[in-house]
Protein backbone atom coordinates (compact mmCIF):
# COMPACT_ATOMS: atom_id res chain seq x y z
CA UNK A 1 0.00 0.00 0.00
CA UNK A 2 1.12 3.73 -1.32
CA UNK A 3 2.76 5.38 2.11
CA UNK A 4 0.37 8.25 2.31
CA UNK A 5 1.88 11.69 2.78
CA UNK A 6 0.67 14.49 5.56
CA UNK A 7 0.49 17.84 3.38
CA UNK A 8 -0.73 21.07 4.34
CA UNK A 9 -3.82 22.53 1.73
CA UNK A 10 -4.27 26.42 1.39
CA UNK A 11 -8.00 26.66 2.15
CA UNK A 12 -9.84 26.94 -1.23
CA UNK A 13 -11.34 30.66 -1.47
CA UNK A 14 -15.09 29.69 -2.70
CA UNK A 15 -17.05 32.47 -4.64
CA UNK A 16 -20.72 32.68 -6.02
CA UNK A 17 -20.20 32.47 -9.36
CA UNK A 18 -17.32 30.43 -11.10
CA UNK A 19 -16.18 33.37 -13.60
CA UNK A 20 -15.41 35.56 -10.59
CA UNK A 21 -12.05 33.40 -10.50
CA UNK A 22 -11.23 34.61 -14.00
CA UNK A 23 -8.23 36.53 -13.91
CA UNK A 24 -7.23 38.25 -17.71
CA UNK A 25 -3.80 39.90 -18.55
CA UNK A 26 -3.97 43.19 -19.83
CA UNK A 27 -1.10 43.18 -22.20
CA UNK A 28 -1.94 39.77 -23.86
CA UNK A 29 -5.60 39.20 -22.73
CA UNK A 30 -4.21 35.36 -21.91
CA UNK A 31 -7.24 33.96 -19.46
CA UNK A 32 -6.65 32.51 -16.31
CA UNK A 33 -7.59 30.99 -12.85
CA UNK A 34 -3.82 30.76 -11.23
CA UNK A 35 -1.43 33.84 -10.56
CA UNK A 36 -1.76 36.25 -8.12
CA UNK A 37 -0.39 38.91 -10.26
CA UNK A 38 2.55 38.28 -13.02
CA UNK A 39 1.28 36.86 -16.63
CA UNK A 40 2.47 33.14 -17.02
CA UNK A 41 1.93 33.52 -21.03
CA UNK A 42 3.94 36.55 -21.68
CA UNK A 43 5.71 36.93 -18.71
CA UNK A 44 4.43 40.93 -18.03
CA UNK A 45 4.62 41.65 -14.34
CA UNK A 46 1.54 42.96 -12.39
CA UNK A 47 -0.48 42.27 -15.52
CA UNK A 48 -2.91 39.74 -14.37
CA UNK A 49 -6.67 41.64 -13.11
CA UNK A 50 -10.04 40.06 -12.05
CA UNK A 51 -12.13 39.83 -15.56
CA UNK A 52 -14.83 42.16 -12.81
CA UNK A 53 -12.74 44.86 -12.65
CA UNK A 54 -11.75 44.91 -16.34
CA UNK A 55 -15.45 45.13 -17.38
CA UNK A 56 -15.53 47.65 -14.53
CA UNK A 57 -12.91 49.19 -15.76
CA UNK A 58 -14.52 49.57 -19.49
CA UNK A 59 -17.74 50.53 -17.99
CA UNK A 60 -16.41 53.37 -15.79
CA UNK A 61 -14.59 54.84 -18.88
CA UNK A 62 -17.33 54.69 -20.89
CA UNK A 63 -19.17 56.64 -17.88
CA UNK A 64 -16.44 59.01 -17.99
CA UNK A 65 -16.56 59.66 -21.85
CA UNK A 66 -20.42 60.19 -21.47
CA UNK A 67 -19.60 63.16 -18.99
CA UNK A 68 -16.84 64.67 -21.11
CA UNK A 69 -19.79 64.90 -23.86
CA UNK A 70 -22.14 66.40 -21.64
CA UNK A 71 -19.20 68.98 -20.50
CA UNK A 72 -18.64 69.93 -24.11
CA UNK A 73 -21.68 70.46 -24.86
CA UNK A 74 -22.63 72.40 -21.86
CA UNK A 75 -19.55 74.58 -21.91
CA UNK A 76 -20.30 74.97 -26.20
CA UNK A 77 -23.71 76.63 -25.23
CA UNK A 78 -22.80 78.42 -22.34
CA UNK A 79 -19.98 80.10 -24.63
CA UNK A 80 -22.32 80.79 -27.02
CA UNK A 81 -25.30 81.63 -24.87
CA UNK A 82 -26.12 85.50 -25.97
CA UNK A 83 -28.51 86.60 -23.32
CA UNK A 84 -29.57 85.24 -19.67
CA UNK A 85 -32.56 83.37 -21.00
CA UNK A 86 -30.12 81.53 -23.11
CA UNK A 87 -27.71 80.79 -20.30
CA UNK A 88 -30.79 79.75 -17.77
CA UNK A 89 -32.42 77.39 -20.92
CA UNK A 90 -28.55 75.77 -21.35
CA UNK A 91 -28.09 74.80 -17.35
CA UNK A 92 -31.49 73.61 -16.86
CA UNK A 93 -31.04 71.00 -19.93
CA UNK A 94 -27.69 70.40 -18.90
CA UNK A 95 -28.42 69.72 -15.22
CA UNK A 96 -31.27 67.45 -16.34
CA UNK A 97 -29.50 65.52 -18.22
CA UNK A 98 -27.16 65.38 -15.96
CA UNK A 99 -29.20 64.25 -13.26
CA UNK A 100 -30.93 61.79 -15.85
CA UNK A 101 -27.60 60.19 -16.31
CA UNK A 102 -26.27 59.72 -13.45
CA UNK A 103 -29.12 58.28 -11.85
CA UNK A 104 -29.28 55.82 -15.27
CA UNK A 105 -25.81 55.00 -14.48
CA UNK A 106 -25.97 54.84 -10.98
CA UNK A 107 -28.73 52.29 -11.28
CA UNK A 108 -27.40 50.25 -14.06
CA UNK A 109 -23.74 49.76 -13.60
CA UNK A 110 -24.14 46.08 -11.99
CA UNK A 111 -26.22 45.21 -15.43
CA UNK A 112 -23.61 47.24 -17.78
CA UNK A 113 -20.90 45.46 -15.99
CA UNK A 114 -22.63 41.97 -16.51
CA UNK A 115 -22.83 43.16 -20.25
CA UNK A 116 -18.77 44.06 -20.67
CA UNK A 117 -17.84 40.82 -19.39
CA UNK A 118 -20.77 38.76 -21.79
CA UNK A 119 -18.99 40.59 -24.18
CA UNK A 120 -15.78 39.78 -23.01
CA UNK A 121 -16.43 35.89 -22.68
CA UNK A 122 -17.96 35.75 -26.01
CA UNK A 123 -14.95 37.60 -27.95
CA UNK A 124 -12.27 36.15 -26.18
CA UNK A 125 -13.40 32.58 -26.30
CA UNK A 126 -10.53 30.99 -27.84
CA UNK A 127 -8.01 32.70 -25.14
CA UNK A 128 -10.65 31.46 -22.58
CA UNK A 129 -10.13 28.06 -23.56
CA UNK A 130 -6.33 28.02 -24.28
CA UNK A 131 -5.85 30.19 -21.15
CA UNK A 132 -7.16 27.10 -18.72
CA UNK A 133 -5.56 25.05 -21.13
CA UNK A 134 -1.88 26.80 -19.92
CA UNK A 135 -3.28 26.52 -16.68
CA UNK A 136 -3.33 22.82 -17.29
CA UNK A 137 -0.19 22.15 -18.32
CA UNK A 138 1.05 24.23 -15.82
CA UNK A 139 -0.19 21.83 -12.76
CA UNK A 140 1.14 19.07 -14.63
CA UNK A 141 4.64 20.75 -14.69
CA UNK A 142 4.44 21.21 -11.23
CA UNK A 143 3.01 17.94 -10.66
CA UNK A 144 6.51 16.71 -12.35
CA UNK A 145 8.57 18.89 -9.86
CA UNK A 146 7.20 16.78 -7.20
CA UNK A 147 5.38 19.17 -5.71
CA UNK A 148 1.71 17.63 -5.01
CA UNK A 149 -0.17 19.77 -2.42
CA UNK A 150 0.77 22.69 -5.07
CA UNK A 151 -0.77 20.70 -7.93
CA UNK A 152 -4.07 19.71 -6.24
CA UNK A 153 -4.37 23.04 -5.41
CA UNK A 154 -3.62 24.29 -8.50
CA UNK A 155 -6.26 22.07 -10.22
CA UNK A 156 -8.82 22.57 -7.79
CA UNK A 157 -8.99 25.99 -8.62
CA UNK A 158 -9.21 25.04 -12.32
CA UNK A 159 -11.65 22.30 -11.80
CA UNK A 160 -13.93 25.37 -10.67
CA UNK A 161 -14.28 26.13 -14.80
CA UNK A 162 -13.24 22.85 -16.06
CA UNK A 163 -15.67 20.55 -15.61
CA UNK A 164 -14.23 17.10 -17.08
CA UNK A 165 -14.29 13.81 -15.45
CA UNK A 166 -10.22 13.91 -16.15
CA UNK A 167 -9.47 16.52 -14.21
CA UNK A 168 -11.87 15.12 -11.37
CA UNK A 169 -9.96 12.04 -11.40
CA UNK A 170 -6.60 13.86 -11.35
CA UNK A 171 -7.65 15.47 -8.21
CA UNK A 172 -8.91 12.30 -6.70
CA UNK A 173 -5.63 10.35 -7.25
CA UNK A 174 -3.57 13.11 -5.55
CA UNK A 175 -6.46 12.86 -2.66
CA UNK A 176 -5.68 9.63 -2.50
CA UNK A 177 -1.90 9.99 -1.55
CA UNK A 178 -2.55 12.87 1.42
CA UNK A 179 -2.72 12.18 5.16
CA UNK A 180 -6.82 13.29 5.33
CA UNK A 181 -7.20 14.83 8.24
CA UNK A 182 -10.55 16.99 9.33
CA UNK A 183 -8.89 20.27 9.29
CA UNK A 184 -8.16 20.12 5.65
CA UNK A 185 -10.56 22.48 3.47
CA UNK A 186 -11.65 18.97 1.85
CA UNK A 187 -14.73 18.54 -0.99
CA UNK A 188 -16.63 15.86 -2.48
CA UNK A 189 -19.48 17.04 -4.93
CA UNK A 190 -17.47 19.04 -7.59
CA UNK A 191 -15.95 15.57 -7.41
CA UNK A 192 -18.38 13.50 -8.34
CA UNK A 193 -18.36 11.48 -11.91
CA UNK A 194 -21.06 10.06 -13.96
CA UNK A 195 -19.43 6.65 -14.10
CA UNK A 196 -18.06 4.62 -11.62
CA UNK A 197 -14.55 4.77 -10.33
CA UNK A 198 -12.92 3.03 -7.97
CA UNK A 199 -10.45 6.04 -6.17
CA UNK A 200 -13.71 8.34 -5.97
CA UNK A 201 -15.41 5.59 -4.09
CA UNK A 202 -12.17 4.84 -1.71
CA UNK A 203 -12.62 8.85 -1.66
CA UNK A 204 -15.56 8.79 -0.71
CA UNK A 205 -15.30 6.35 2.09
CA UNK A 206 -12.40 8.41 3.68
CA UNK A 207 -14.56 11.42 3.77
CA UNK A 208 -17.42 9.15 5.41
CA UNK A 209 -14.94 8.68 8.26
CA UNK A 210 -13.63 12.03 8.69
CA UNK A 211 -16.28 14.79 7.35
CA UNK A 212 -19.65 13.43 7.42
CA UNK A 213 -21.09 16.45 7.05
CA UNK A 214 -19.65 16.60 3.40
CA UNK A 215 -21.63 13.49 2.19
CA UNK A 216 -25.03 15.06 0.83
CA UNK A 217 -27.94 13.86 -1.70
CA UNK A 218 -25.49 13.81 -4.58
CA UNK A 219 -23.06 11.45 -3.14
CA UNK A 220 -26.03 9.41 -1.58
CA UNK A 221 -27.34 8.89 -4.67
CA UNK A 222 -23.76 8.42 -6.83
CA UNK A 223 -23.36 5.40 -3.97
CA UNK A 224 -26.53 4.13 -4.41
CA UNK A 225 -26.26 3.58 -8.46
CA UNK A 226 -23.29 1.93 -8.23
CA UNK A 227 -24.16 0.26 -5.11
CA UNK A 228 -23.46 -3.39 -6.55
CA UNK A 229 -19.82 -2.57 -7.94
CA UNK A 230 -19.02 -0.82 -4.65
CA UNK A 231 -20.02 -4.09 -2.73
CA UNK A 232 -17.59 -6.28 -5.58
CA UNK A 233 -14.59 -3.73 -3.78
CA UNK A 234 -12.30 -5.09 -0.95
CA UNK A 235 -13.61 -2.47 1.34
CA UNK A 236 -16.69 -1.87 -0.31
CA UNK A 237 -18.94 -3.19 2.82
CA UNK A 238 -17.10 -0.30 5.10
CA UNK A 239 -17.47 1.87 2.57
CA UNK A 240 -21.66 1.83 2.72
CA UNK A 241 -21.52 1.50 5.98
CA UNK A 242 -19.31 4.46 6.49
CA UNK A 243 -21.91 6.62 4.03
CA UNK A 244 -24.97 5.15 6.09
CA UNK A 245 -23.59 6.27 9.07
CA UNK A 246 -23.09 9.74 7.45
CA UNK A 247 -26.86 9.53 6.35
CA UNK A 248 -27.49 8.89 10.14
CA UNK A 249 -26.75 12.99 10.92
CA UNK A 250 -30.21 13.93 9.57
CA UNK A 251 -33.14 13.20 9.65
CA UNK A 252 -34.48 14.09 6.51
CA UNK A 253 -31.24 11.67 5.08
CA UNK A 254 -32.98 8.98 6.74
CA UNK A 255 -36.01 9.75 5.82
CA UNK A 256 -34.94 9.94 1.98
CA UNK A 257 -32.47 6.85 2.21
CA UNK A 258 -34.24 4.16 4.61
CA UNK A 259 -33.14 1.42 2.09
CA UNK A 260 -29.61 2.16 2.68
CA UNK A 261 -29.82 2.60 6.50
CA UNK A 262 -31.42 -1.12 6.47
CA UNK A 263 -29.01 -2.71 4.38
CA UNK A 264 -26.00 -1.32 6.36
CA UNK A 265 -27.67 -0.92 9.87
CA UNK A 266 -25.91 -3.54 11.23
CA UNK A 267 -22.41 -2.09 10.47
CA UNK A 268 -22.87 0.99 12.17
CA UNK A 269 -20.92 2.05 15.27
CA UNK A 270 -23.10 2.33 18.54
CA UNK A 271 -23.37 5.79 18.34
CA UNK A 272 -25.01 6.17 15.10
CA UNK A 273 -26.75 2.71 15.45
CA UNK A 274 -28.03 5.05 18.89
CA UNK A 275 -29.27 8.16 16.79
CA UNK A 276 -31.02 5.75 14.10
CA UNK A 277 -32.66 4.23 16.66
CA UNK A 278 -34.16 7.01 17.76
CA UNK A 279 -35.29 8.01 14.87
CA UNK A 280 -36.51 4.57 13.63
CA UNK A 281 -38.81 4.59 17.21
CA UNK A 282 -40.52 7.37 16.08
CA UNK A 283 -41.73 5.43 12.55
CA UNK A 284 -42.92 2.59 14.72
CA UNK A 285 -43.20 0.53 11.73
CA UNK A 286 -41.28 -0.25 8.22
CA UNK A 287 -38.84 -1.92 7.18
CA UNK A 288 -36.18 0.10 8.71
CA UNK A 289 -37.67 -0.22 12.04
CA UNK A 290 -38.32 -3.91 11.90
CA UNK A 291 -34.13 -4.39 10.94
CA UNK A 292 -33.33 -1.63 13.69
CA UNK A 293 -35.45 -3.35 16.42
CA UNK A 294 -33.87 -6.45 14.79
CA UNK A 295 -30.39 -4.96 15.96
CA UNK A 296 -31.20 -3.68 19.11
CA UNK A 297 -32.41 -6.91 20.42
CA UNK A 298 -29.56 -8.85 19.47
CA UNK A 299 -26.96 -6.31 20.35
CA UNK A 300 -27.88 -3.14 22.41
CA UNK A 301 -31.21 -4.48 24.75
CA UNK A 302 -29.21 -4.16 27.95
CA UNK A 303 -27.38 -0.90 27.11
CA UNK A 304 -27.97 2.13 29.41
CA UNK A 305 -27.92 4.59 26.75
CA UNK A 306 -30.60 2.39 24.81
CA UNK A 307 -32.58 2.36 27.66
CA UNK A 308 -32.75 6.11 28.56
CA UNK A 309 -34.31 6.77 24.74
CA UNK B 1 -28.65 79.95 -32.46
CA UNK B 2 -25.41 77.95 -31.37
CA UNK B 3 -27.43 77.95 -28.02
CA UNK B 4 -30.34 76.66 -29.25
CA UNK B 5 -28.76 74.05 -31.69
CA UNK B 6 -26.90 72.47 -28.33
CA UNK B 7 -29.59 72.48 -26.22
CA UNK B 8 -31.27 70.17 -28.79
CA UNK B 9 -28.26 68.37 -29.03
CA UNK B 10 -27.99 68.03 -25.17
CA UNK B 11 -31.53 66.56 -25.20
CA UNK B 12 -30.84 64.26 -28.39
CA UNK B 13 -27.33 62.94 -26.51
CA UNK B 14 -29.47 62.12 -23.38
CA UNK B 15 -32.08 60.55 -25.01
CA UNK B 16 -29.48 58.30 -27.19
CA UNK B 17 -28.37 56.90 -23.94
CA UNK B 18 -31.19 56.30 -21.90
CA UNK B 19 -32.37 53.95 -25.00
CA UNK B 20 -28.68 52.66 -25.44
CA UNK B 21 -29.02 51.83 -21.41
CA UNK B 22 -32.88 50.34 -21.64
CA UNK B 23 -31.23 48.03 -24.28
CA UNK B 24 -28.61 46.97 -22.54
CA UNK B 25 -30.78 46.69 -19.38
CA UNK B 26 -32.90 44.35 -21.20
CA UNK B 27 -30.04 42.31 -22.71
CA UNK B 28 -27.41 41.53 -19.94
CA UNK B 29 -27.49 38.49 -18.58
CA UNK B 30 -27.52 37.17 -15.05
CA UNK B 31 -24.61 36.40 -13.05
CA UNK B 32 -25.83 32.23 -13.48
CA UNK B 33 -25.90 32.99 -17.43
CA UNK B 34 -22.32 34.06 -17.53
CA UNK B 35 -21.21 31.18 -15.83
CA UNK B 36 -23.34 28.51 -17.95
CA UNK B 37 -22.19 31.26 -20.83
CA UNK B 38 -18.51 30.17 -19.47
CA UNK B 39 -18.89 26.52 -18.89
CA UNK B 40 -20.07 25.98 -21.63
CA UNK B 41 -17.65 28.00 -23.50
CA UNK B 42 -14.53 25.62 -22.10
CA UNK B 43 -16.33 22.61 -22.92
CA UNK B 44 -16.53 23.17 -26.39
CA UNK B 45 -12.99 24.19 -26.11
CA UNK B 46 -12.13 20.71 -24.67
CA UNK B 47 -14.26 19.18 -27.29
CA UNK B 48 -12.64 20.75 -29.75
CA UNK B 49 -9.25 20.42 -28.63
CA UNK B 50 -9.96 16.25 -28.53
Amino acid sequence: MMKKIAVTLRPYNRVPFAYQKLKICRNCRHFTVLGERDCMSCGKASALQSVEKKAAGIVRRDHWLTGLVWLLLSLIGLLFSSSSLQTVLVIAAGAAVAALLWTLQKRLTPALRRMQLQKMFQQYRYELASGLAIDHQAAIRVFQEGDKPRTYEMLREIGSLVHNDQLKLEQIMLLQTFQLRKDMDLMIEPLLMDSFNTDLVSYIGEIAKIRRDLIKENTFRYVLLHEMRILSMPSGEAILAAVAGAAVRKDRYMTMYPYLLTRYARFLPKDRFLRLFKYAKSARSGPLYDEVMRIYEEKYKWEPDFQNT
Amino acid sequence: MVTYVVTILLVVFAGIKVFHYRYQMKQAPSPKQLSRLVLSTLKRGQSDHE
